[in-house]
């Protein structure tokens, strides 16, 4: 939280979003491009200690730096519904603060000094600790970052300044429109009262006690729920034997289960609104549930999603923004979850005027897909567009190890990518017709619109009846 | 990306190959991977041998921004730069002749357009009749376009990252592609530095009011940004909005463009910095091919405002749905004037890290406020600009008693309260946050190619860092005693309309 809020956003402008010639010359199809120099792939040193804590070590000397980063399998799916917020809460202290022997402000200090970074977080899915310190005050701070995750105390005064952040937090949570829409879009897709989009409020905060911050430490901070992957300037035999010395101590204890609920969804279509006077643009998001990364149609999704929003020049930016000038910002994409479904999610911010024109294009496009097939062209570029960027899969040394750790943590193969690449390879355009078919249901959108009622008016009741959202605070 | 480019000089820094830390000496190591070289016609270019992957980053960085936009035109530096996307006389068009002339009677009758309804007592026929004429040679000129070809070809070749920015002082177009393209990055740059062709000229500034109805007029921080310049300067250019003011982005026509373009996009005021896994000299030899053909021109004039002493403090107060934020800005100096590295010190010692004195006090120990900050440098660095204090309180915390704290801590600092430890600290972190920077092909050529744009070589990049180190504790409370005064100040809030109906009443 230290930095989160900039207050420069608004002083640099980016074009964040920014055919067939006759007669023209076209120089660059005669390009005759060198062959491309190789990445030398590293390999990775894998081991693992009886307590089950499992290695992953790169060398890497370009810089005079070690990172080491922990994963822990835990996450916010393990909290209750009354205690939601509780391993963000874990995740905060632990860090702020510090442990008997290095006290938050004296962790502090300690590391400013040497300009080391130690900080640890628990999401949804995965928890993290990492460590990033110049080579030569490794030795001195790995005890540190050791007694960090073992031996985190959890002081009540930084209990209490984390849950008034978190506080503020909810106050302030309805003055960002697109905050609000993603908030509330979720809830409209998983449920209101689904783990997948349940909210930290007021309630739940206070049902949160140190005992249970401790016990959630305790039960995932430990050897068996541990992967940590070290990159950087080190010799990986003094490496190797520091690491074993350092981390033996942690306790194995028991591996944690991650349990994802299943998605009851009915594909209902629906209208949604959140009234916000003081906007002069609709932020819109419209969809359904989307899919599993385990899907064999996984590829074609991606075809499909790159034909319908990869870039400039996909369909959305091109028809949307570019040639109807209804937004600066266009998406969608079938988005397809690790561990429980993804959603289908297309959304434009429009003045509000055109709010429904800006609705009614996108959805347009998303029935171009299942009605024409794409051209062979458009396959061709996309594809292009897809195994050209393959080369910035890696672009360190220490993208390899995160890519492997990422796929064990997930229980994918670990040449997830490399079989990803074949699989897009072999998709037809026939394939990016059925599965835009199969999948999306235009028929079902649910669709979400922040904005102005005074400036938007009766324009989406062409849509359908319109449920208007309360989104007021709970407890405020 | 939200980026904020003099703060990219912060983080600012070097190529450390085997030092801990950054010094001056280790320049030469630096160096060693270095090559810099100017085109007869004034275009400088920076190549940085980085080999760890076949990729490579490259970036134009032009010295011009919304400081330098006329009167009526504010928002065409960003105007401009969404227009380099669009293509030139080869790419993006079926037939450039004929979609020219239809762009040349499209701009015409827009003027003619603008200009009735400027008048006086504007004729709603003629209104409706010049605006159908537009229309249809809009549509006419459409007729032409291959829509985002020029995107399409870098994405389709690899490219990634595609994208560009505009500040108050610069504009910088980058992308990334595989390390053997390099070709086709210098043939697209010099198209659109040569012969840029504005089609769709106004669909996109429709795309532009989004874009200033996304980050200024539906964001409150937004809209509370826009207002603090605007009282912070009276004269200076700095006052205006990058994004422009809707009434100025609808006034600026493609001629307007294509002048300000003509006048700012000469070599001379260009800066190109490629990193990544390239060879320098096959670089050279294709900057002399294609870049070499854009025509030498007299350098642009810079700006002659100079912002007159303020007379006293100002403030202002929007009354929002929103919760509270609290800004405070004083005048200070340019990137080049000797204190900018004691303020910049002065700033990270105030908010950067959890040591820092405003963390610590007001998000940790008093939990007033949910973040705060200090910087210096804003909106820009190339002019006098300002060192601002922004606080988002914590629920139920009076802004009033931000204030307090805030001026209490200023005080402090110019009763010479900091001590050497945390100004070491600083240093030590800033020169840290260098190396860390070394590891990012963008960073790198951003860093070098603004370092030469706008301090006049890519090692001040680096030596940035002996001036930050210069610094003393004398100097620290010396510039806090200058600068930081109340007449010097403007204040400025968002308050909750509720909470202040509630409170006062």
């Amino acid at each position: 939280m230290i930095k989160t809020i900039r207050i420069w956003a608004t002083t640099a402008l980016l074009v964040c979003c920014a055919g067939l010639a006759v007669a023209q010359d076209r120089p660059w199809e005669d390009f005759d491009y060198p062959t491309l120099n190789n990445f030398d792939m590293p390999s990775l040193d894998i081991f693992e200690l009886d307590n089950g804590i499992r290695f992953y070590l790169v060398e890497d000397k370009e810089l005079p730096l070690i990172d080491v980063n922990v994963m822990v399998r835990t996450g916010g799916i393990l909290v209750p519904d009354n205690k939601v917020g509780l391993q963000a809460l874990t995740g905060t202290v632990m860090r702020s603060g510090g442990t008997r022997e290095y006290p938050g402000d004296v962790l502090n200090e300690l590391l400013e000094d040497r300009a080391a970074i130690m900080e640890t977080s628990i999401g949804f899915t995965s928890g993290s600790a990492s460590f990033n310190v110049l080579s030569e005050d490794f030795s001195d701070l790995l005890p540190v970052f050791v007694d960090l995750l073992r031996n985190p105390v959890f002081p009540e005064d930084r209990i209490e300044l984390a849950r008034t952040q978190q506080g503020s937090s909810i106050a302030r949570r309805n003055d960002d429109q697109g905050a609000v829409a993603g908030r509330e879009f979720q809830r409209m897709i998983y449920g209101q009262d689904s783990p997948y989009s349940r909210r930290i409020e007021y309630a739940t905060l206070d049902n949160i006690s140190r005992d249970d911050l401790m016990a959630f430490h305790q039960q995932s901070f430990v050897g068996r729920n541990m992967m940590i992957g070290v990159t950087g300037d080190f010799v990986m035999d003094e490496m190797k034997a520091r690491l074993r010395d350092a981390f033996s101590a942690i306790p194995a204890g028991d591996e944690l289960t991650l349990t994802f609920p299943e998605v009851d969804y009915e594909f209902t279509p629906g209208v949604y609104f959140v009234d916000k006077p003081d906007v002069n643009q609709s932020y819109v998001l419209l969809g359904h549930i989307g899919g599993m990364r385990d899907n064999p149609d996984y590829a074609a999704l991606q075809v499909m999603n790159r034909v319908l929003s990869g870039g400039f020049s996909s369909r959305l930016m091109q028809v949307v923004r570019s040639e109807l000038g209804l937004a600066y910002s266009v998406f969608g994409s079938f988005g397809s979850g690790v561990y429980f479904p993804g959603t289908f999610t297309a959304g434009v911010m429009t003045q509000s005027e055109s709010t429904a024109q800006a609705i009614t294009a996108i959805i347009g496009q998303i029935e171009r897909l299942q009605d024409d097939a794409i051209s062979e062209e458009e396959l061709a570029r996309t594809k292009d567009q897809f195994l050209n960027t393959l080369v910035f899969q890696h672009t360190s040394i220490a993208s390899v190890l995160q890519e492997r750790m990422s796929n064990d943590y997930a229980g994918l193969p670990p040449d997830t990518f490399e079989r990803l690449v074949e699989e897009v390879s072999a998709v037809t355009v026939a394939d990016v017709q059925r599965v835009a078919r199969q999948y999306l249901r235009p028929d079902a959108l649910r669709i979400l619109v922040v904005g102005n009622s005074a400036e938007l008016g009766d324009q989406l009741e062409v849509f359908g009846d319109v449920v208007e959202v309360d989104i007021s605070i709970p407890g405020n | 990306m939200k980026t904020l480019i003099s703060r990219i000089a912060l983080g600012l820094a070097a190529l450390a190959m085997s030092p801990a830390l950054v010094y001056a000496q280790d320049l030469d190591a630096i160096a060693e991977r270095v090559t810099e070289f100017t085109l007869d016609n004034g275009l400088h270019l920076i190549i940085i041998e980085r080999p760890v992957a076949p990729v490579a980053t490259f970036v134009t960085f032009v010295n011009v921004g919304g400081v330098d936009e006329p009167v009526n035109n504010t928002g065409v530096a960003h105007i401009f730069e969404h227009m380099a996307f669009k293509g030139s006389r080869n790419i993006g068009t079926r037939d450039w002749e004929a979609e020219q002339a239809a762009l040349e009677k499209m701009d015409a009758a827009y003027q003619a357009w603008l200009e009735e309804s400027y008048s006086s007592q504007p004729d709603e026929a003629r209104l409706d009749a010049l605006w159908q004429e537009f229309e249809q040679w809009q549509q006419a000129a459409g007729e032409y376009i291959n829509s985002e070809e020029f995107s399409q070809l870098i994405e389709r070749e690899g490219g990634v990252g595609l994208n560009a920015f505009t500040s108050a002082d610069a504009t910088g177009y980058f992308y990334s592609l595989p390390q053997n393209k390099a070709e086709l990055w210098f043939y697209l740059e010099a198209e659109r530095f040569r012969n840029p062709v504005f089609r769709e000229f106004y669909v996109e500034k429709d795309v532009i009011m989004e874009e200033r109805r996304m980050r200024t007029d539906s964001s409150p921080q937004g809209r509370l940004l826009e207002e603090f310049l605007s009282v912070a300067y009276s004269a200076h250019p700095y006052r205006n909005p990058v994004i422009g003011w809707a009434s100025d982005i609808a006034a600026t026509t493609m001629a307007d463009t294509r002048k300000f373009f003509e006048t700012y996009y000469v070599p001379s005021n260009m800066t190109v910095a490629i990193a990544g896994d390239v060879d320098p000299q096959a670089m050279r030899e294709l900057a002399e091919t294609y870049l070499g053909g854009l025509p030498a021109a007299k350098h642009p004039p810079s700006v002659k405002t100079i912002e007159p002493p303020q007379r006293g403090e100002r403030r202002f107060v929007i009354e929002e749905q929103s919760q509270p934020l609290f800004i405070a800005g004083y005048k200070t100096v340019a990137a080049d004037h000797p204190d900018a590295a004691a303020l910049e010190m002065l700033s990270t010692i105030l908010s950067s890290g959890r040591t820092s004195r405003l963390y610590r006090r007001m998000v940790q120990d008093e939990q007033l406020a949910l973040a705060v900050q200090a910087l210096t440098g804003f909106p820009g660095s190339r002019y006098p600009s300002l060192f601002v204090t922004f606080a988002v309180p914590n629920a139920g915390v009076a802004l009033a008693d931000i204030e307090r704290v805030l001026n209490e801590e200023i005080d402090k600092a110019k009763a010479g309260e900091i001590a050497q430890q945390e100004l070491d600290r600083a240093v030590t972190n800033a020169r840290a946050g260098a190396v860390r920077g070394l590891n990012s092909n963008m960073g790198l050529a951003l860093n070098m190619a603004q370092a030469h744009a706008q301090r006049g070589s890519w090692q001040q990049a680096f030596t940035y860092l002996d001036d930050l180190s210069a610094v003393t504790l004398d100097d620290l409370q010396r510039v806090a005693q200058t600068y930081l005064v109340k007449s010097n100040r403007t204040v400025g809030s968002i308050q909750n309309a509720a909470i202040q109906g509630g409170a006062g009443q």
